[in-house]
Protein backbone atom coordinates (compact mmCIF):
# COMPACT_ATOMS: atom_id res chain seq x y z
CA UNK A 1 0.00 0.00 0.00
CA UNK A 2 2.72 2.38 0.93
CA UNK A 3 4.80 1.59 -2.34
CA UNK A 4 1.32 2.42 -4.03
CA UNK A 5 0.48 5.39 -2.53
CA UNK A 6 4.39 6.06 -2.90
CA UNK A 7 3.88 5.53 -6.77
CA UNK A 8 0.88 8.12 -6.99
CA UNK A 9 2.17 10.57 -5.32
CA UNK A 10 4.84 10.84 -7.40
CA UNK A 11 3.08 10.64 -10.87
CA UNK A 12 0.72 13.37 -9.26
CA UNK A 13 3.80 15.25 -8.19
CA UNK A 14 5.47 15.03 -11.71
CA UNK A 15 2.03 15.74 -13.84
CA UNK A 16 1.81 19.27 -11.87
CA UNK A 17 5.17 19.78 -12.00
CA UNK A 18 4.44 19.24 -16.00
CA UNK A 19 1.89 21.48 -15.81
CA UNK A 20 3.57 23.94 -14.16
CA UNK A 21 6.03 24.26 -17.13
CA UNK A 22 3.65 26.64 -19.10
CA UNK A 23 2.91 29.95 -16.78
CA UNK A 24 -0.89 30.34 -15.22
CA UNK A 25 -2.48 33.49 -14.16
CA UNK A 26 -5.51 34.35 -12.40
CA UNK A 27 -7.16 36.99 -15.30
CA UNK A 28 -9.68 34.31 -16.86
CA UNK A 29 -11.15 33.98 -13.31
CA UNK A 30 -12.60 37.46 -14.04
CA UNK A 31 -14.47 35.89 -16.37
CA UNK A 32 -17.28 33.30 -15.78
CA UNK A 33 -19.26 33.06 -19.13
CA UNK A 34 -21.59 30.65 -20.91
CA UNK A 35 -21.30 30.83 -24.36
CA UNK A 36 -23.57 26.83 -24.87
CA UNK A 37 -26.49 28.85 -25.34
CA UNK A 38 -27.95 28.75 -28.80
CA UNK A 39 -30.41 31.59 -28.49
CA UNK A 40 -31.68 34.51 -26.36
CA UNK A 41 -34.81 34.00 -24.71
CA UNK A 42 -34.98 37.20 -22.53
CA UNK A 43 -38.70 36.76 -20.31
CA UNK A 44 -38.92 33.16 -21.55
CA UNK A 45 -35.23 31.85 -19.92
CA UNK A 46 -35.56 29.37 -16.85
CA UNK A 47 -31.99 29.33 -15.93
CA UNK A 48 -30.59 30.70 -12.51
CA UNK A 49 -31.40 34.37 -12.40
CA UNK A 50 -31.26 37.12 -9.66
CA UNK A 51 -34.68 37.79 -9.32
CA UNK A 52 -37.94 37.78 -11.90
CA UNK A 53 -39.86 41.02 -12.61
CA UNK A 54 -43.37 40.62 -12.47
CA UNK A 55 -45.66 41.42 -15.72
CA UNK A 56 -46.01 45.04 -15.08
CA UNK A 57 -42.66 45.48 -15.63
CA UNK A 58 -43.14 43.45 -19.16
CA UNK A 59 -41.09 45.46 -21.97
CA UNK A 60 -43.66 45.10 -25.63
CA UNK A 61 -41.91 42.84 -28.15
CA UNK A 62 -41.75 46.10 -30.74
CA UNK A 63 -39.60 47.76 -28.12
CA UNK A 64 -37.03 45.01 -27.74
CA UNK A 65 -34.54 44.72 -30.68
CA UNK A 66 -32.28 42.56 -31.13
CA UNK A 67 -28.25 43.63 -32.23
CA UNK A 68 -25.53 42.39 -33.79
CA UNK A 69 -22.25 44.55 -33.89
CA UNK A 70 -18.66 43.70 -35.36
CA UNK A 71 -16.12 44.31 -32.81
CA UNK A 72 -12.32 44.70 -33.11
CA UNK A 73 -9.78 45.46 -30.54
CA UNK A 74 -7.24 48.01 -31.09
CA UNK A 75 -4.35 46.69 -32.75
CA UNK A 76 -5.46 43.11 -33.50
CA UNK A 77 -6.31 41.81 -36.57
CA UNK A 78 -9.29 39.87 -36.01
CA UNK A 79 -12.80 41.07 -35.30
CA UNK A 80 -15.75 39.42 -33.51
CA UNK A 81 -19.57 39.43 -33.98
CA UNK A 82 -21.16 40.65 -30.77
CA UNK A 83 -24.38 40.23 -29.62
CA UNK A 84 -27.09 43.23 -28.24
CA UNK A 85 -29.91 44.01 -27.46
CA UNK A 86 -31.66 47.47 -26.95
CA UNK A 87 -34.84 47.97 -24.89
CA UNK A 88 -36.73 51.23 -26.36
CA UNK A 89 -37.64 52.98 -29.76
CA UNK A 90 -34.70 52.86 -32.03
CA UNK A 91 -36.18 56.12 -33.73
CA UNK A 92 -35.55 57.72 -30.15
CA UNK A 93 -31.77 57.15 -29.93
CA UNK A 94 -31.62 60.84 -31.50
CA UNK A 95 -33.39 62.67 -29.06
CA UNK A 96 -33.88 60.47 -25.54
CA UNK A 97 -31.67 59.42 -23.10
CA UNK A 98 -30.17 56.46 -23.26
CA UNK A 99 -28.54 53.80 -19.88
CA UNK A 100 -25.55 51.75 -21.84
CA UNK A 101 -26.16 48.61 -19.11
CA UNK A 102 -22.41 46.83 -18.69
CA UNK A 103 -23.94 43.62 -17.19
CA UNK A 104 -21.63 41.53 -14.90
CA UNK A 105 -19.36 38.27 -15.17
CA UNK A 106 -21.89 35.81 -15.22
CA UNK A 107 -23.44 33.50 -18.43
CA UNK A 108 -24.66 36.02 -20.62
CA UNK A 109 -27.72 38.39 -21.46
CA UNK A 110 -30.39 36.03 -20.64
CA UNK A 111 -28.89 36.06 -17.17
CA UNK A 112 -29.09 39.51 -16.87
CA UNK A 113 -32.29 39.92 -19.12
CA UNK A 114 -34.20 41.26 -15.77
CA UNK A 115 -31.70 44.05 -14.68
CA UNK A 116 -32.06 45.49 -18.18
CA UNK A 117 -36.26 45.41 -18.11
CA UNK A 118 -36.03 46.77 -14.84
CA UNK A 119 -33.92 49.67 -15.81
CA UNK A 120 -36.54 49.83 -18.83
CA UNK A 121 -38.57 50.77 -16.30
CA UNK A 122 -37.07 53.62 -14.64
CA UNK A 123 -39.17 56.87 -15.09
CA UNK A 124 -41.88 54.92 -16.78
CA UNK A 125 -42.02 52.28 -18.94
CA UNK A 126 -39.32 52.91 -22.35
CA UNK A 127 -38.73 56.45 -20.90
CA UNK A 128 -35.34 55.61 -21.35
CA UNK A 129 -33.36 53.21 -23.60
CA UNK A 130 -31.39 50.65 -22.27
CA UNK A 131 -28.15 48.95 -24.40
CA UNK A 132 -26.88 45.89 -22.86
CA UNK A 133 -24.15 43.87 -24.95
CA UNK A 134 -22.94 40.04 -24.48
CA UNK A 135 -18.83 40.84 -23.99
CA UNK A 136 -16.90 38.44 -26.97
CA UNK A 137 -17.31 34.91 -25.38
CA UNK A 138 -20.34 35.73 -23.79
CA UNK A 139 -23.78 34.14 -25.16
CA UNK A 140 -23.39 33.68 -28.65
CA UNK A 141 -20.99 36.53 -28.75
CA UNK A 142 -17.57 35.00 -30.58
CA UNK A 143 -14.30 35.08 -29.11
CA UNK A 144 -12.67 34.68 -26.17
CA UNK A 145 -13.30 37.33 -23.04
CA UNK A 146 -10.37 39.47 -22.31
CA UNK A 147 -9.79 42.86 -20.24
CA UNK A 148 -9.12 44.38 -23.49
CA UNK A 149 -12.02 42.59 -25.47
CA UNK A 150 -14.28 44.29 -22.39
CA UNK A 151 -14.08 48.02 -23.63
CA UNK A 152 -13.50 47.29 -27.65
CA UNK A 153 -16.70 45.90 -27.36
CA UNK A 154 -18.63 48.51 -25.55
CA UNK A 155 -16.73 51.06 -27.42
CA UNK A 156 -18.50 48.91 -30.63
CA UNK A 157 -21.81 49.73 -28.57
CA UNK A 158 -21.01 52.99 -28.33
CA UNK A 159 -20.57 53.84 -31.70
CA UNK A 160 -23.68 52.36 -33.00
CA UNK A 161 -25.28 54.51 -30.18
CA UNK A 162 -23.43 57.55 -32.08
CA UNK A 163 -24.06 56.23 -35.55
CA UNK A 164 -28.35 56.42 -34.43
CA UNK A 165 -28.04 60.15 -33.10
CA UNK A 166 -27.12 59.70 -29.33
CA UNK A 167 -25.03 62.59 -27.98
CA UNK A 168 -22.76 62.16 -25.18
CA UNK A 169 -25.13 64.60 -23.15
CA UNK A 170 -27.52 61.63 -22.91
CA UNK A 171 -25.69 59.05 -22.64
CA UNK A 172 -25.61 57.21 -19.25
CA UNK A 173 -23.39 54.68 -18.52
CA UNK A 174 -24.55 51.87 -15.89
CA UNK A 175 -21.68 49.00 -14.59
CA UNK A 176 -23.01 46.23 -12.16
CA UNK A 177 -19.83 44.19 -10.79
CA UNK A 178 -16.99 43.42 -13.29
CA UNK A 179 -19.40 45.90 -15.91
CA UNK A 180 -18.18 48.46 -13.56
CA UNK A 181 -14.72 48.58 -15.35
CA UNK A 182 -15.73 49.52 -18.83
CA UNK A 183 -18.35 52.10 -17.15
CA UNK A 184 -15.44 53.45 -14.85
CA UNK A 185 -13.22 53.72 -18.00
CA UNK A 186 -15.57 54.82 -20.63
CA UNK A 187 -16.42 58.13 -17.79
CA UNK A 188 -12.49 58.46 -16.97
CA UNK A 189 -10.96 58.26 -20.40
CA UNK A 190 -13.61 59.78 -22.77
CA UNK A 191 -10.54 60.32 -25.41
CA UNK A 192 -10.81 56.06 -26.02
CA UNK A 193 -14.40 55.83 -26.56
CA UNK A 194 -17.28 57.08 -29.02
CA UNK A 195 -19.16 59.05 -26.82
CA UNK A 196 -18.36 60.45 -23.43
CA UNK A 197 -21.03 59.75 -21.24
CA UNK A 198 -23.44 62.57 -18.70
CA UNK A 199 -23.00 60.60 -15.83
CA UNK A 200 -21.92 57.20 -14.53
CA UNK A 201 -23.65 54.72 -12.16
CA UNK A 202 -21.84 51.83 -10.41
CA UNK A 203 -23.68 48.92 -8.99
CA UNK A 204 -21.82 46.69 -6.24
CA UNK A 205 -18.11 47.74 -8.20
CA UNK A 206 -14.90 46.27 -7.71
CA UNK A 207 -11.75 48.68 -6.23
CA UNK A 208 -9.19 46.86 -8.40
CA UNK A 209 -7.44 43.35 -8.92
CA UNK A 210 -4.87 44.13 -6.28
CA UNK A 211 -7.81 44.36 -3.66
CA UNK A 212 -8.93 41.07 -4.86
CA UNK A 213 -5.89 39.65 -4.50
CA UNK A 214 -4.85 41.23 -1.35
CA UNK A 215 -9.11 40.41 0.09
CA UNK A 216 -8.16 36.81 -1.07
CA UNK A 217 -4.47 36.36 0.68
CA UNK A 218 -4.72 38.63 3.61
CA UNK A 219 -0.97 39.68 2.81
CA UNK A 220 -0.21 42.96 1.61
CA UNK A 221 0.63 41.70 -1.82
CA UNK A 222 1.46 43.23 -5.21
CA UNK A 223 -1.77 42.42 -7.54
CA UNK A 224 0.97 41.37 -10.28
CA UNK A 225 2.08 38.45 -8.14
CA UNK A 226 -0.71 36.16 -9.73
CA UNK A 227 -2.65 38.35 -12.21
CA UNK A 228 -2.04 40.46 -15.25
CA UNK A 229 -5.27 42.35 -15.05
CA UNK A 230 -4.90 46.23 -15.40
CA UNK A 231 -8.21 46.94 -13.97
CA UNK A 232 -8.15 49.15 -11.95
CA UNK A 233 -11.51 51.40 -10.80
CA UNK A 234 -10.21 52.98 -7.79
CA UNK A 235 -7.61 54.87 -9.77
CA UNK A 236 -9.72 55.37 -12.70
CA UNK A 237 -12.67 57.14 -10.57
CA UNK A 238 -10.22 59.86 -9.98
CA UNK A 239 -10.42 60.79 -13.13
CA UNK A 240 -13.94 60.93 -13.39
CA UNK A 241 -15.36 64.52 -13.25
CA UNK A 242 -19.31 63.76 -14.67
CA UNK A 243 -22.00 62.92 -11.80
CA UNK A 244 -21.52 59.68 -9.94
CA UNK A 245 -23.69 57.49 -8.19
CA UNK A 246 -22.70 54.59 -6.17
CA UNK A 247 -24.74 51.26 -5.23
CA UNK A 248 -23.35 49.05 -3.04
CA UNK A 249 -24.79 46.44 -0.82
CA UNK A 250 -23.92 46.73 2.59
CA UNK A 251 -24.24 42.65 3.28
CA UNK A 252 -21.80 41.74 -0.22
CA UNK A 253 -19.80 38.86 0.71
CA UNK A 254 -18.16 38.98 -3.06
CA UNK A 255 -17.03 42.36 -3.47
CA UNK A 256 -16.90 43.68 0.18
CA UNK A 257 -18.23 47.23 0.51
CA UNK A 258 -15.60 48.09 3.16
CA UNK A 259 -12.28 47.44 0.51
CA UNK A 260 -13.62 47.48 -2.52
CA UNK A 261 -16.74 50.11 -2.93
CA UNK A 262 -15.87 52.57 -0.63
CA UNK A 263 -12.80 52.75 -2.06
CA UNK A 264 -14.14 53.79 -4.94
CA UNK A 265 -16.76 56.28 -3.80
CA UNK A 266 -13.82 57.55 -1.69
CA UNK A 267 -11.43 58.18 -4.76
CA UNK A 268 -14.12 60.21 -7.22
CA UNK A 269 -12.38 62.86 -8.55
CA UNK A 270 -15.06 65.12 -9.00
CA UNK A 271 -18.05 67.14 -7.30
CA UNK A 272 -21.41 65.52 -7.23
CA UNK A 273 -21.25 61.93 -6.16
CA UNK A 274 -24.46 60.14 -4.14
CA UNK A 275 -24.27 57.34 -2.28
CA UNK A 276 -26.76 54.42 -1.41
CA UNK A 277 -25.72 51.79 0.68
CA UNK A 278 -28.54 48.94 0.70
CA UNK A 279 -28.81 47.47 4.20
CA UNK A 280 -29.00 43.56 4.44
CA UNK A 281 -28.49 43.33 0.57
CA UNK A 282 -25.87 40.86 -0.78
CA UNK A 283 -23.62 41.58 -4.16
CA UNK A 284 -26.34 40.68 -6.33
CA UNK A 285 -29.55 41.46 -4.36
CA UNK A 286 -29.11 45.52 -4.43
CA UNK A 287 -32.73 46.14 -6.82
CA UNK A 288 -34.37 42.88 -4.97
CA UNK A 289 -33.56 44.74 -1.18
CA UNK A 290 -34.16 48.10 -1.99
CA UNK A 291 -37.37 47.37 -3.61
CA UNK A 292 -38.32 47.86 -7.16
CA UNK A 293 -39.55 51.17 -6.90
CA UNK A 294 -37.08 52.27 -4.87
CA UNK A 295 -34.74 51.50 -7.19
CA UNK A 296 -35.83 52.84 -10.15
CA UNK A 297 -36.84 55.88 -8.37
CA UNK A 298 -33.01 56.58 -7.25
CA UNK A 299 -31.80 55.61 -10.45
CA UNK A 300 -34.20 58.29 -12.51
CA UNK A 301 -33.78 60.85 -9.51
CA UNK A 302 -30.12 60.74 -10.12
CA UNK A 303 -30.19 60.68 -14.28
CA UNK A 304 -32.87 64.05 -13.17
CA UNK A 305 -31.48 66.04 -11.44
CA UNK B 1 -5.75 29.46 -6.56
CA UNK B 2 -7.49 31.04 -4.00
CA UNK B 3 -4.46 33.04 -2.35
CA UNK B 4 -4.46 31.69 1.53
CA UNK B 5 -2.70 28.94 -0.39
CA UNK B 6 0.24 31.80 -0.17
CA UNK B 7 0.15 31.32 3.14
CA UNK B 8 -0.76 27.94 3.55
CA UNK B 9 0.90 25.95 0.44
CA UNK B 10 2.98 23.23 2.31
CA UNK B 11 2.90 21.06 5.60
CA UNK B 12 5.08 22.02 7.74
CA UNK B 13 8.45 21.41 6.91
CA UNK B 14 10.31 19.65 10.13
CA UNK B 15 8.67 18.80 13.42
CA UNK B 16 11.03 16.21 14.42
CA UNK B 17 14.67 17.33 13.26
CA UNK B 18 16.72 14.63 11.37
CA UNK B 19 20.25 13.23 12.97
CA UNK B 20 23.05 15.36 12.62
CA UNK B 21 24.98 15.04 8.80
CA UNK B 22 21.18 13.36 7.59
CA UNK B 23 19.75 14.99 4.36
CA UNK B 24 16.55 14.55 3.45
CA UNK B 25 14.81 15.75 -0.47
CA UNK B 26 10.65 15.97 -0.60
CA UNK B 27 7.60 16.67 -2.09
CA UNK B 28 4.05 18.12 -1.03
CA UNK B 29 1.34 17.98 -2.25
CA UNK B 30 -2.19 19.12 -0.78
CA UNK B 31 -3.48 22.85 0.27
CA UNK B 32 -6.86 24.94 1.53
CA UNK B 33 -10.01 23.40 0.68
CA UNK B 34 -12.32 25.04 -1.46
CA UNK B 35 -15.70 24.66 -3.10
CA UNK B 36 -15.47 24.56 -6.59
CA UNK B 37 -18.69 23.64 -8.72
CA UNK B 38 -20.00 22.70 -5.48
CA UNK B 39 -17.39 19.63 -4.81
CA UNK B 40 -15.14 20.45 -1.95
CA UNK B 41 -11.71 19.94 -2.91
CA UNK B 42 -8.30 20.52 -1.71
CA UNK B 43 -5.81 22.79 -3.89
CA UNK B 44 -3.04 20.34 -5.48
CA UNK B 45 -0.69 23.00 -4.52
CA UNK B 46 2.94 21.46 -5.17
CA UNK B 47 6.61 22.01 -3.31
CA UNK B 48 10.21 20.89 -3.62
CA UNK B 49 12.17 20.98 -0.39
CA UNK B 50 14.99 19.82 1.44
CA UNK B 51 16.82 19.91 4.70
CA UNK B 52 19.95 18.55 6.21
CA UNK B 53 20.54 17.77 10.02
CA UNK B 54 23.11 20.33 11.53
CA UNK B 55 22.87 18.74 14.77
CA UNK B 56 20.62 15.85 16.47
CA UNK B 57 18.73 19.18 17.24
CA UNK B 58 18.56 21.25 14.46
CA UNK B 59 17.28 21.38 11.01
CA UNK B 60 18.08 23.83 8.40
CA UNK B 61 15.78 23.49 5.45
CA UNK B 62 14.42 25.29 2.38
CA UNK B 63 11.56 24.88 -0.13
CA UNK B 64 10.74 26.45 -3.79
CA UNK B 65 7.22 26.13 -4.56
CA UNK B 66 6.26 24.81 -7.51
CA UNK B 67 2.63 25.96 -8.24
CA UNK B 68 3.17 28.94 -7.13
CA UNK B 69 6.20 28.89 -10.09
CA UNK B 70 3.58 28.06 -12.50
CA UNK B 71 1.33 31.40 -11.99
CA UNK B 72 4.95 33.51 -12.11
CA UNK B 73 5.42 33.79 -8.35
CA UNK B 74 8.89 32.74 -7.25
CA UNK B 75 7.50 31.82 -3.80
CA UNK B 76 10.85 30.50 -1.92
CA UNK B 77 11.30 29.75 1.99
CA UNK B 78 14.16 28.84 4.20
CA UNK B 79 14.48 28.45 7.66
CA UNK B 80 15.77 25.90 10.69
CA UNK B 81 13.89 23.90 13.62
CA UNK B 82 14.92 22.91 16.55
CA UNK B 83 13.87 20.65 19.00
CA UNK B 84 14.29 22.11 22.83
CA UNK B 85 13.24 18.82 24.01
CA UNK B 86 12.90 15.00 22.80
CA UNK B 87 9.60 12.91 23.29
CA UNK B 88 9.38 10.71 26.18
CA UNK B 89 6.48 8.27 26.13
CA UNK B 90 3.34 10.28 26.79
CA UNK B 91 5.37 13.36 27.09
CA UNK B 92 5.39 15.17 24.34
CA UNK B 93 8.91 16.79 22.71
CA UNK B 94 9.00 20.22 21.48
CA UNK B 95 10.25 22.00 18.41
CA UNK B 96 10.42 25.59 17.47
CA UNK B 97 11.22 26.79 13.68
CA UNK B 98 11.45 30.43 12.04
CA UNK B 99 11.16 30.42 7.99
CA UNK B 100 11.44 33.43 5.78
CA UNK B 101 9.23 33.08 3.01
CA UNK B 102 10.70 35.21 -0.13
CA UNK B 103 8.11 35.81 -2.86
CA UNK B 104 9.20 37.53 -6.15
CA UNK B 105 6.70 38.09 -9.26
CA UNK B 106 8.30 37.77 -12.22
CA UNK B 107 6.13 39.67 -14.40
CA UNK B 108 7.73 42.67 -12.66
CA UNK B 109 10.09 41.74 -9.79
CA UNK B 110 7.95 42.95 -6.93
CA UNK B 111 9.27 41.26 -4.04
CA UNK B 112 7.82 41.06 -0.14
CA UNK B 113 8.82 39.01 2.52
CA UNK B 114 7.05 37.35 5.30
CA UNK B 115 8.44 35.99 8.55
CA UNK B 116 7.24 32.48 9.93
CA UNK B 117 7.15 31.14 13.28
CA UNK B 118 5.87 27.32 14.20
CA UNK B 119 5.52 25.27 17.60
CA UNK B 120 4.87 22.11 17.66
CA UNK B 121 4.47 19.55 20.32
CA UNK B 122 5.29 16.15 19.04
CA UNK B 123 4.76 12.36 19.99
CA UNK B 124 6.98 9.70 19.01
CA UNK B 125 5.26 5.41 19.17
CA UNK B 126 6.13 2.52 17.65
CA UNK B 127 9.19 0.48 16.53
CA UNK B 128 9.94 3.27 13.42
CA UNK B 129 9.09 6.09 15.75
CA UNK B 130 6.05 7.34 13.50
CA UNK B 131 5.35 10.96 14.57
CA UNK B 132 1.93 12.67 15.90
CA UNK B 133 2.43 16.45 16.28
CA UNK B 134 0.17 19.24 16.70
CA UNK B 135 0.95 23.38 16.59
CA UNK B 136 0.96 26.44 15.44
CA UNK B 137 2.19 28.08 12.54
CA UNK B 138 2.09 31.93 12.15
CA UNK B 139 2.87 34.60 9.50
CA UNK B 140 3.71 37.90 10.24
CA UNK B 141 2.72 41.15 7.79
CA UNK B 142 4.60 43.39 8.51
CA UNK B 143 3.44 46.10 5.91
CA UNK B 144 1.41 48.57 7.43
CA UNK B 145 -0.61 49.62 4.36
CA UNK B 146 -1.85 47.63 1.35
CA UNK B 147 -3.38 48.54 -2.00
CA UNK B 148 -4.85 52.38 -2.63
CA UNK B 149 -2.86 53.41 0.78
CA UNK B 150 -5.43 51.68 2.91
CA UNK B 151 -4.47 50.03 6.52
CA UNK B 152 -3.01 46.45 6.26
CA UNK B 153 -5.65 45.31 8.29
CA UNK B 154 -4.01 42.02 9.32
CA UNK B 155 -0.83 41.58 10.71
CA UNK B 156 -0.83 38.20 12.26
CA UNK B 157 -2.33 34.82 10.43
CA UNK B 158 -2.18 31.84 12.57
CA UNK B 159 -2.72 28.40 11.15
CA UNK B 160 -3.49 25.18 13.90
CA UNK B 161 -1.77 21.90 12.63
CA UNK B 162 -2.46 18.39 13.51
CA UNK B 163 -0.53 15.77 11.41
CA UNK B 164 1.26 12.18 11.21
CA UNK B 165 4.30 11.35 9.63
CA UNK B 166 4.64 7.59 8.66
CA UNK B 167 8.56 6.54 9.32
CA UNK B 168 10.16 3.87 7.08
CA UNK B 169 13.43 2.81 6.39
CA UNK B 170 14.28 5.52 4.23
CA UNK B 171 11.12 7.31 3.30
CA UNK B 172 8.25 9.42 5.90
CA UNK B 173 5.02 9.86 4.78
CA UNK B 174 3.20 12.67 6.09
CA UNK B 175 -0.95 13.70 6.13
CA UNK B 176 -1.35 17.16 7.98
CA UNK B 177 -4.47 18.82 8.60
CA UNK B 178 -4.24 22.50 8.99
CA UNK B 179 -6.85 25.13 9.95
CA UNK B 180 -5.50 28.63 8.15
CA UNK B 181 -5.47 32.00 9.35
CA UNK B 182 -8.27 30.97 12.11
CA UNK B 183 -8.46 34.75 12.43
CA UNK B 184 -9.56 36.16 9.45
CA UNK B 185 -13.27 36.30 8.34
CA UNK B 186 -13.31 35.09 4.90
CA UNK B 187 -17.21 35.30 4.29
CA UNK B 188 -17.02 38.30 2.25
CA UNK B 189 -13.76 37.64 -0.34
CA UNK B 190 -14.41 36.57 -3.88
CA UNK B 191 -13.29 32.62 -3.07
CA UNK B 192 -15.33 29.89 -1.06
CA UNK B 193 -12.62 28.58 0.95
CA UNK B 194 -14.27 26.02 3.24
CA UNK B 195 -14.22 25.24 6.87
CA UNK B 196 -15.86 25.88 10.05
CA UNK B 197 -17.87 28.90 10.06
CA UNK B 198 -16.74 32.09 8.26
CA UNK B 199 -13.02 31.77 9.86
CA UNK B 200 -10.18 30.85 7.41
CA UNK B 201 -9.81 27.80 5.65
CA UNK B 202 -9.53 24.19 6.15
CA UNK B 203 -6.62 22.55 4.65
CA UNK B 204 -5.38 18.94 3.89
CA UNK B 205 -1.29 18.22 2.64
CA UNK B 206 0.49 15.05 1.88
CA UNK B 207 3.98 15.04 2.25
CA UNK B 208 6.85 12.71 0.57
CA UNK B 209 10.42 12.69 1.97
CA UNK B 210 13.41 10.40 1.27
CA UNK B 211 16.64 10.40 3.63
CA UNK B 212 19.96 9.95 3.14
Amino acid sequence: MIKTFKQLFLAVLCTLLFLCSSCLRLDDNLFNPDNTITEYKFDNYTGEVDFRLGNSYTIPQNKINRLTFTSQTPGESGSYTIHGVYLGDLNRIATDTVIMYCHGNRDHMDFYWQRAKLLANTGQKNRYGVLMIDYRGYGLSEGEPSESGLYADVNTALTWLKQNGLTSDRLIMYGFSMGTAPATIVAAIPISFALRPAKLILEAPFASAAVMVQDASRLSIPGTFVTDLKINNAEEIKKVQQPFLWIHGIDDDFLSIHTHGEIVYQNYGGSQKTAIRVPGADHDEVPLKMGFNEYLAAINNFIRK
Amino acid sequence: MPLLCLLACAPTRYVRPLAEGELAVGADLGGPLISFSDVVIPLPLTNVNVGYGLTGNTTVFGGLHTTALAFKLLQLDAGAVHAFRQPAGFVPGFSASGTLNLMTGLSDWQTRLFPQADLNAFWEHGARRNVIYFGMSNWFETKSTRAHGEEQPAHWLPSLQLGYTFVRSKWDYTVELKQVAFNQDESKIVVDYYGPGDKGASGVYFGLRRRF
